[in-house]
């Protein structure tokens, strides 16, 4: 082989030999928690620098120290749990029709062109629109319970569940298919035992995006109105310049959303052992 | 294709019409749609064999013997003609033959265990029973220590192996093979050939094997079948005179040479007549 002539750059930082000892390795493993420790421990510094330095005003930016009280306060408080419950059932159900209508005409779009089509405008339509730009419309006609909100989830993940699970159809492997049928497989046990399995990765990859578009649309629901739930915690905080409680729902919110995103991301990891 | 998957039509039973005769094409024809055009790949084919017997065809590029082979396993419709395996007529395939592709085409979700079982699965055997079997005929291919594997660690011999191995599983009538050692490196490829038919040695299942290599035929086969180009048709049939069990050597000595240099001649003239 020829040697090409390679577009000198700096040094590969990152690409350290591999570590044969001990301690070598236990630094290769430990360097990613380290680092990512390092930069929010340096952002929760800069934070409390610039309120401290009053560089940016505490009514608006309190400290790190008066954010982790109001969490605190918070959550030795009785309505938390209420407002957990109430945007937890909004989460759920909304995700749940959204998995069911996405995947049934996932599969459907995926394996039948003519239905593919028909679909196809609504379906890339509500995927490029604003979904929560509807919330005051829901709200005028299904008032501020929680059919709004979960109205705004099936808008936001539905769509994606679709498109990704009709990907996973497309993606069938013809060749599979054959062996199948070579078998003298039936209609169903084809698709028992060859689509579903190469559909699952796709269809997850689907839901883990969902996760963040559903947590959106329901605390945007709640901010427009709501009796209760997080995003109505982080309204009314706002509302009455109660800002370290405003922003510690803000947190509460943003660790739901990592944790939650995080099981998904490990389920559609664990589905995924066999690919390469 | 999607949308429907089989050919629902029913075998029908038919007494044997040639005693003894395992497996028997007459008159076949097949015709397949492409691109809007119909191709008469296959015309007037006939073709009997007895139990046990190892077939190869050879023939120039594109001639339909893939088609035939296809044809024979009941995954394409006849246009003409009528084949038979032990009396009963093919129209879908079933338990009684089963493929052998090129592509290993493994579900690559399954382990190496789990795909050998795939057809037992699917006939509904229970896990035991397919466990069993299973776990055999991994040892038989050379594949034992290699159950929990998943395909993506297996190198293509190896995979190959999982293939016939799920072929051999659903204890076929007739087993078909479709130019299985061609995606392999020279070396596995002779390899595997010497496994092959060891692998039939000990279970004498009747096989048609389908090459484009002619040393591969005449060292596999029992016959040797030379279709002409498409359409094709049988234009020579030579008997492979070598005892079994034949070592690798034999691919090497004059005799084998001989018959494979005859076997070139025809294949080649062939090849030229493309349609």
């Amino acid at each position: 082989m020829s040697t090409q002539t390679e577009v000198s750059g700096p040094p590969m930082a990152g690409r350290a030999a591999p570590a044969r000892s001990a301690p070598g390795r236990t630094w290769a493993r430990s360097r990613p928690v380290l680092l990512g420790t390092a930069s929010v421990i340096l952002l929760l510094v800069i934070w409390q620098v610039v309120t401290e330095l009053n560089l940016v005003k505490q009514i608006f930016l309190p400290t790190p120290l008066q954010v982790f009280d109001a969490l605190k306060s918070v959550f030795s408080g009785g309505p938390i749990w209420n407002d957990l419950a109430v945007s937890g059932e909004e989460f759920v159900i909304g995700l749940g029709i959204s998995i069911a209508i996405g995947a049934a005409l996932g599969i459907l779009t995926g394996w039948y062109k003519p239905v593919d089509e028909f679909f196809k405008p609504i379906v890339v339509a509500l995927n490029s629109m604003p979904q929560v730009a509807v919330i005051p419309v829901l709200i005028l006609i299904f008032g501020i319970g929680i059919t709004p909100k979960v109205i705004v989830v099936c808008l936001s993940c539905a769509p994606v569940i679709l498109m990704n699970t009709a990907a996973g159809v497309g993606n069938v492997d013809e060749r599979l298919m054959r062996v199948a049928r070579s078998f003298g497989a039936s209609d169903w046990q084809a698709i028992r035992t060859i689509v579903f399995p190469e559909v699952v990765p796709f269809f997850m990859t689907g839901l883990r995006i969902s996760i963040g578009r559903a947590i959106i649309g329901v605390v945007v629901g709640e901010i427009f109105a709501s009796k209760a739930g997080l995003g109505s915690l982080l309204i009314t905080a706002s509302d009455s310049f109660n800002m370290p409680v405003m922003y510690a729902s803000v947190i509460i919110i943003t660790a739901l959303g990592i944790l939650l995103t995080q099981v998904a991301a490990w389920l559609e990891r664990r589905m995924q052992v066999w690919r390469t | 294709m999607k949308g429907s998957l089989t050919n629902r039509r029913n075998a029908v039973d038919v007494p044997a019409s040639a005693g003894g005769a395992k497996l028997v094409a007459e008159d076949v024809a097949v015709t397949y749609q492409s691109r809007g055009r119909e191709t008469l790949a296959v015309s007037g084919v006939n073709l009997t064999l007895a139990d046990g017997e190892f077939v190869a065809i050879v023939g120039p590029s594109g001639s339909g013997k893939s088609t035939f082979l296809m044809a024979v396993d009941g995954l394409i419709p006849l246009s003409a003609g009528r084949i038979t395996v032990n009396g009963r007529t093919v129209t879908r395939p079933g338990a009684d033959q089963a493929v052998v592709f090129q592509d290993a085409s493994l579900l690559p979700w399954r382990t190496v265990l789990d795909n050998v079982t795939y057809g037992l699965e699917l006939a509904h055997r229970p896990k035991r029973e397919r466990e069993e079997i299973g776990r055999a005929l991994i040892n038989v291919t050379g594949l034992g220590g290699f159950e929990g594997y998943y395909p993506r660690q297996l190198s293509g011999g190896m995979q190959q192996r999982v293939n016939i191995a799920r072929a051999l599983a659903a204890d076929p009538e007739v087993l078909l093979l479709d130019e299985p050692f061609s995606g392999l490196d020279a070396q596995t490829r002779e390899t595997m050939q010497g496994e092959l038919l060891k692998i039939w040695d000990e279970r004498k299942k009747t096989a048609v094997f389908v090459t484009h290599q002619i040393d591969e035929a005449v060292y596999l086969a029992d016959r040797v079948i030379a279709f002409s180009a498409r359409p094709a048709r049988i234009v020579a049939e030579w008997k492979v005179p070598f005892e079994r069990p034949r070592p690798l050597e034999l691919k090497q000595s004059p005799e084998g040479h001989a018959l494979e240099r005859e076997i070139w001649h025809v294949v080649r003239a062939e090849g030229k007549m493309k349609p």
